[in-house]
Parts: C-alpha cells; sequence; structure tokens
C-alpha cells in the first residue's frame, strides 16, 4: 500500500509535470502563433503600404512626364504659330487641364516674369498678374529655364492659389525672340487626390515629402508613422526627390485586426489550459486506474499463491469464490465449488451444523461459527474421506451485501504430527520412568544378595574361625569389605538415579546456615583432616532444595579437604559477583586439565585410593546432577599443586516475582 | 516364667531372617518367642486368626517393606485400620531409606522405621537397642 500510494503520487507529479509544460507550450506556441499572426498582418498591411507607395510613384511617375511633355507640346505649337491669340490658347490649355488632374493651371509668363494669361482662371485668381520674382526659388528656375532656354522644374514651393506643388518652367523662343515662359502648376494634392482612388486614400494615411518640406499630408489619425506596417518610396523625378510615406490608419488597424489577434490569443490560451486540465484528469484516471490494476493483480496473486485456502461466501452462505489451494484441499475445480453452499464441504456433524447456519453477521457471532476465530471443524472430499480443518470466517461489506471471507487449511499433516509426536513423548516418557524404576529396583534388588553375601561371610568368620586360620579369615574380611564397597556403590547409583526422578521441594534459605550445617556434619571429619571451612563474601538467598544443596556442598568440600595435602587444609566458599556463581576453593592438589568433565563422569576416580582414601567416584557426579537439577551449571578451574575452584550456579526463577 | 511376648516378623529372604534371628539371639538369652511370615498374605492370615495359647498375638511386628506380593506398606495399612491389630506396635525394618517411603510408613501408622544396616555389627546394635527399648524400656498395651 505504502508503494502503491508512492508511486500514485510520483506518477501523479508526473502527470502534473507533463501537463504544466504542455499547457506551457500549448500557450507559447498560441502566443508565437500570435506574434507570427500580427507580424505577418503588419507585414501584409506593409506590403499594401509598399504597394500604395508604388502606385503612387507610379502614378507621379506617368503623369509627370505625360504632362510635360503635353506643356512641351503647347510650346512647341507656341512656337510654330509665333504667339497663338488668347482664345486659342486658353481652350489648348483647358484640356491641359482637364486632362491631367494633377496640373492646376496652365499659365503663360511675359518676358518679365509676370503671369498673364491663367487658365483655369477660377481658383487662380491670385496668381494672375503676380511677378514671379518674388521669390527666389521661382526666380532661380525661371532664370535657369530661360538661359538653358529648356523647361526647368521648380523646386516644391508653397503655391499662391493655396496648397503645395512644384511648377515646371518652358521658355519660349521665337527664333531668338525670348516671349516669356508656358508655366504649368503642379499641385501636388490635386495629383494625389486624383490619381489615387477614394477608398486608397481613406485605407491609408500618405505624406509625400520632397526633401524635408511636406508636400502632401492625408492623415485622418494621429498615428505616427511605423516601419512596421507603413512603407516610405524615394525616388527621383526630374532631379526632384520624393518621398512617400504611405501608413495604415490607426483606428482601423485597431478595430479590425488588433482584437482578433487578441481573441485568438486567449483563446489558443484558453483552449491549451482547457486541454491541460482535461489531459490531467485523464492521465489521473489513467493512473489510478494502473494503480487500480496493478493493486488488483498484485491481490489476485496473493490470493492466489496463498498457503491457505481461501473461499469468500456471498450472504446466504453460497460460495462465490475459491483460491487455488482451497482447489486443492477440496479436491474440486473452482467451476464445481462456486455455487455450491460452505457447508457441503463438510463432514458431519459440521456439515448440518453450517447447514443451519444464518449467514448474517449478528447470528453468526451467537450461533455456530465465531467470527473472527478459527475453529477445527472437518472436511470432506467427494470421495468420503474426512480429514481435520482449521476454519477461519470474517466478515466484510461491498455495496452493502454482508459477504464472508473463509480461510481453510487442511491440517491432517499437523494432527497427525501432534498425534505422532503426543504418542512419542508419551512413549519417552514412560521409557523414562521405567528406565527410573529400573535402576532403582535394579540397584534395590541388587543390595539385598550383597549385605546377605557379606552377613554370611560374617557368620562364617564367627562361627568357623578356628578352624578356618589367619588366611581364611583375611579373605573373608576381604570378602566383606568388597561387599560392603559394591554395596557403597548400588548405594550412589540409586542415589542417582533418584536424584534425576525426585522433583524436589524448593524454597528460599540462607546460604551461609545451609555451609555452617554441612560444615557441623562434617566437623569429626574435618577435624580428622586438619581441615578449615571459611566464608569470605556475603550471598544472595537461594531457592532451591536445602537437603540437595547440603548434598553439594558437602561432596565439593570432601573433595577439597580429601584430595589434599596442605598442611593446613582451606575451603573457602564464596559468591563471585562478576560471574554471578558460588565459588568453593581448596589448595588441595588440584585437577590436571587433561581430565577436562570427566570429572563428572559417574564412577570416575582420578586418584588412587590407597593415597587419598576411599571413595565411589560419585561424588562430583551427584553434585552435577544437582546443580543440573536447580538449572544451574558446574564447572571448575584449577592448578595442579595450588588448588582447585568449583564454580556453580543456581537458577533463581523467583527473583523477579519476590524482589528479595 | 516364660515371656509370652511374641515377636512377629514378617520378611521374605531366609539370609535376612536368618540375620535378624542371630541378632536377637546374639546375647543368647531370647525368651520370647518369635514367629516368622514370608510375605504379606501370610502376614495378615496369621494376624486375622483368632488369639489363642497356640497362636499368640504379636506384642510387636517387625515388617520389611518389600515383600512379594501383597508388600509391606498394604500390610501396614491393614494393620493400622483393624481395630483388633492397630495398637500392636509396628517397627518398619527395611533397607530402603526413600523419603517417600519413610513418610508414608508413618503416615499408615508405622511406631518406627528402621533401615536395615549394611554392616553386619550394626544390624545387631540395632536389633539389640531395638530389644532392649522395645521389650525394657516401653510398656506395651497388654493382650487380650
Amino acid at each position: 500500500m505504502i508503494n502503491n500510494i508512492g508511486i500514485s503520487s510520483q506518477r501523479l507529479k508526473i502527470a502534473v509535470a507533463v501537463v504544466l509544460s504542455g499547457v506551457l507550450i500549448s500557450v507559447m506556441v498560441s502566443v508565437r502563433i500570435w506574434s507570427l499572426s500580427i507580424e505577418q498582418h503588419n507585414s501584409l498591411i506593409k506590403r499594401t503600404s509598399i504597394a500604395k507607395s508604388e502606385l503612387i510613384e507610379h502614378h507621379f511617375a506617368s503623369s509627370m512626364p505625360a504632362i510635360i511633355n503635353a506643356l512641351e507640346r503647347m510650346r512647341n505649337r507656341w512656337i510654330a504659330r509665333q504667339g497663338p491669340p488668347f482664345s486659342e490658347w486658353q481652350l489648348d490649355a483647358q484640356d491641359y487641364v482637364n486632362d491631367h488632374a494633377g496640373l492646376r493651371a496652365v499659365e503663360w509668363v511675359n518676358k518679365d516674369y509676370i503671369v498673364k494669361w491663367v487658365v483655369p482662371l477660377e481658383g487662380n485668381e491670385s496668381a494672375v498678374d503676380l511677378n514671379l520674382t518674388f521669390e527666389a526659388n521661382r526666380k532661380q528656375a525661371l532664370d535657369l529655364a530661360r538661359d538653358l532656354k529648356t523647361y526647368t522644374l521648380s523646386k516644391p514651393v508653397q503655391l499662391v492659389q493655396g496648397g503645395k506643388g512644384f511648377l515646371a518652367y518652358f521658355p519660349i523662343f521665337v527664333g531668338s525672340e525670348f516671349e516669356g515662359f508656358i508655366l504649368g502648376v503642379f499641385d501636388v494634392s490635386l495629383l494625389v487626390d486624383s490619381l489615387l482612388p477614394h477608398k486608397f486614400i481613406e485605407d491609408h494615411n500618405i505624406e509625400i515629402l520632397s526633401g524635408n518640406e511636406v508636400m502632401y499630408s492625408k492623415k485622418e489619425a494621429e498615428l505616427t508613422y511605423d516601419d512596421k506596417t507603413g512603407h516610405t518610396h524615394s525616388f527621383s523625378l526630374y532631379d526632384v526627390k520624393w518621398d512617400i510615406a504611405v501608413w495604415p490608419r490607426k483606428i482601423k488597424e485597431g478595430s479590425e485586426n488588433s482584437n482578433i489577434h487578441y481573441i485568438a490569443l486567449f483563446n489558443g490560451v484558453l483552449i491549451s489550459l482547457l486541454a491541460g486540465i482535461a489531459l490531467f484528469y485523464l492521465l489521473k484516471s489513467l493512473i489510478s486506474e494502473s494503480i487500480i490494476s496493478a493493486k488488483d493483480a498484485e491481490h489476485k496473486a496473493t490470493l492466489e499463491n496463498a498457503i491457505d485456502g481461501i473461499i469468500t461466501l456471498d450472504s446466504k452462505g453460497v460460495i462465490r469464490g475459491v483460491n487455488t489451494t482451497a482447489e486443492q484441499i477440496f479436491d474440486r475445480q473452482r467451476g464445481k465449488l462456486i455455487g455450491q453452499k460452505l457447508s457441503a464441504l463438510f463432514a458431519e456433524p459440521f456439515r448440518s451444523d453450517y447447514e443451519q447456519c444464518v449467514w448474517r453477521k449478528e447470528q453468526l457471532e451467537e450461533g455456530c461459527v465465531e467470527i473472527g476465530k478459527v475453529q477445527r471443524v472437518a472436511g470432506m472430499l467427494k470421495n468420503g474421506h474426512v480429514f481435520p480443518l482449521d476454519l477461519g470466517i470474517t466478515t466484510f461489506e461491498i455495496h452493502k451485501e454482508q459477504l464472508f471471507c473463509c480461510v481453510v487449511k487442511d491440517v491432517s499433516v499437523a494432527v497427525k504430527l501432534a498425534e505422532e509426536k503426543e504418542k512419542l513423548i508419551q512413549q519417552l516418557s514412560k521409557s523414562n520412568e521405567e528406565l527410573d524404576n529400573f535402576a532403582y529396583i535394579a540397584s534395590h534388588d541388587l543390595k539385598e544378595p550383597l549385605r546377605a553375601i557379606q552377613n554370611h561371610a560374617c557368620f562364617l568368620k564367627e562361627d568357623y574361625e578356628s578352624i578356618l586360620g589367619s588366611d581364611g579369615v583375611y579373605k573373608l574380611d576381604r570378602l566383606v569389605y568388597l561387599g560392603a564397597k559394591m554395596e557403597r556403590l548400588i548405594s550412589d547409583l540409586m542415589y542417582y538415579s533418584r536424584l534425576g526422578r525426585e522433583e524436589p521441594d524448593m524454597a528460599r534459605f540462607n546460604m551461609v546456615s545451609a555451609i555452617k550445617s554441612t560444615q557441623s556434619r562434617l566437623s569429626e571429619s574435618l577435624e580428622e583432616h586438619g581441615a578449615d571451612v571459611t566464608i569470605s563474601s556475603e550471598f544472595p538467598t537461594v531457592y532451591g532444595n536445602r537437603t540437595r544443596i547440603e548434598e553439594l556442598l558437602y561432596n565439593l568440600i570432601v573433595n577439597g579437604y580429601k584430595y589434599n595435602l596442605s598442611d593446613k587444609k582451606v575451603i573457602n566458599i564464596r559468591f563471585d559477583e562478576n560471574l554471578k556463581a558460588y565459588c568453593v576453593e581448596d589448595n588441595g592438589i588440584g585437577i590436571d586439565s587433561q581430565f577436562g568433565n570427566d570429572v563428572f563422569k559417574i564412577f570416575k576416580r582420578l586418584n588412587s585410593p590407597k593415597k587419598f582414601g576411599e571413595g565411589s567416584g560419585a561424588g562430583l557426579t551427584i553434585a552435577q546432577k544437582i546443580v543440573e537439577r536447580h538449572g544451574g551449571r558446574i564447572w571448575y578451574e584449577s592448578e595442579l599443586g595450588s588448588g582447585t575452584r568449583f564454580y556453580f550456579t543456581l537458577k533463581d526463577d523467583n527473583q523477579n516475582n519476590e524482589g528479595q | 516364667m516364660k515371656d509370652s511376648k511374641l515377636i512377629l516378623i514378617v520378611e521374605d529372604s531366609d539370609d535376612d531372617f536368618y540375620a535378624t534371628l542371630r541378632a536377637f539371639k546374639r546375647d543368647g538369652n531370647l525368651s520370647n518367642p518369635l514367629q516368622r511370615c514370608e510375605d504379606g498374605q501370610e502376614a495378615l492370615d496369621y494376624l486375622k486368626t483368632p488369639w489363642s495359647d497356640e497362636h499368640l498375638k504379636p506384642a510387636i511386628i517387625l515388617l520389611d517393606l518389600n515383600l512379594p506380593g501383597l508388600d509391606g506398606r498394604h500390610v501396614l495399612k491393614k494393620i493400622k485400620q483393624d481395630k483388633r491389630l492397630c495398637n500392636i506396635p509396628v517397627v518398619v525394618l527395611t533397607t530402603s531409606n526413600d523419603e517417600k517411603d519413610i513418610e508414608e510408613c508413618y503416615e499408615l501408622g508405622a511406631n518406627t522405621y528402621i533401615q536395615k544396616p549394611v554392616k553386619l555389627d550394626s544390624l545387631f546394635e540395632a536389633i539389640q537397642k531395638l530389644k532392649d527399648y522395645w521389650f525394657q524400656i516401653a510398656i506395651l498395651p497388654k493382650g487380650d
């Protein structure tokens, strides 16, 4: 589960990252498209601007030479006619003005630079009788034209009729006689207005400059010229430099185009976000589905591979699902199990019990089934084989339906093993008991004839001593002695066997008092051997059988002085705090390390009886048995010639309870 | 006067009986009559039979515990449960020194428990002391 949560949150994080980056990229693309669209739009506008500026130039370039050629022809006709009458010239001029829109007026200027004839007169009244020398620019052009005898264009000028334009002067020489000029007044506004369709003008702002002089300006809104959308076309015509700036009008650009881009941008971003959110939820559901399906697979695998049989029941106790182990336990295919009642899998009396079960949680708890508790029932195979079965039932709810999950385990093997174990334990304890009894009875029964042999030897000696002689008496004595020795061996064996059989009464007692009492029991013997028992520490309270513990001390003390050649034999008893063990140490002969644990073997003697006196060789064996019966351990440390330390521990199993 | 204080010895082992008898006769003047039963059943049979001059009521019973058939514990129990017999002192004389046996015997009403000494000298001494105690020192109930 923890792992799944980890995977789930990790996957969600990845999904969020993917979606966010998707949205970001999408928004960036939208913005890019938006800016590209604006750029494209701008370049489109610019192209229009270029086209318009070129168109204007084209108009300029085509109109002006036409006018100039026309005016030149007029001058030539003037020369040919040697001064035409005004009426004729007027008609001629009127035609020109009508035909060429840029031509504001055609005038005749006399040789004194005074405007004499003006066609049309209307709108050009101010030009009549105008002395053109009033302005340097004009006069210079006139002078230049007259001197070069060829037509000359003035620099852009402020027309006297209003507006801006330029003048074309055509000097008239009849022979060598200078008769003034034909003067064409070009009005840029007229030229442009007439040349361009009305719509064209409406769409764009146009500014025409010659040099720094604004010759024409048609701006409907205050929009500064921008090179992105506008275009300035420069060209030279008759040595006059022209700049035609054309750019779209702001208001139109704003109302028609800008919003569309922003709407497109907004839409793009919005769609990206919506798509992102949709994608996120899609991914999320995909992830959780994949996790759920992974969990399902995991659960399924767990159930299928469970070592216990698992059976799910519906609310009526009918099987609706089993795992492989359940199939194996009941030796039936899944299909044959599903749809059956659970009770059909059991042997009597469980079959009837479960048949009668009302499969509802409350009733189950009161009735035959205890929810959540494993009980032993009997399963039955198709062939009638009955086997022990452990059954645990739990309940759960899915979609308000009460369902049950049964865990079943074929315990045939376990039961059989337990029975066999029980049988073996019984056999073993019986055999142990028999062995104990055997040792006891055998040794007891051995004693009787032995004693009789001894007794009869004694009687023989008493009754027939004189006949037997000293040799016979010695042999009888020897017989008695050996009998006594065997008797002792048997007694020790009996005692040893009894130690293994009995459950001694345990009690708490003071170790010092046990030592003192053992000491007093041995007092004569100790005195005889010149030995002393000392105590050199405090002792914890002992929990054990006092008689046996004294027996233990007895054996160790006796060993301590018996195998001892010191003048002053000392057996010291103390409690070793480090080892948590009791220690009986002597200054005796020590034990050769080669003997190891042999010293504890029954009837094992390490020394000759002649040197250290008689003993059965069971003392340490008995001591070890006593210690073991007290849950302890006995061991020794020894240096040959300087003494032996016997350590033993006693298990104090009540220490914690009584806290003494 | 012949001492009529009968000593009943319940002992299956001939050797032990011989040793005990020898111990009793050691100071040379055993005036008491002696009766031996070899097993528990025989002892109970003897005790069930009405007393007469030829069939004396025992003044004391020396009882071995380990007997063939009915064992000494059973005999002891029967004696102490029988109103007619329960006032007869019973001395358990056995090789066993098992604490359980000792306890059980006293619980059943044994008057003395003696472990048969291993050494003959000790046996002689023990029997002598027993004789002295029960026939010289202790006052026994009157026979009926």
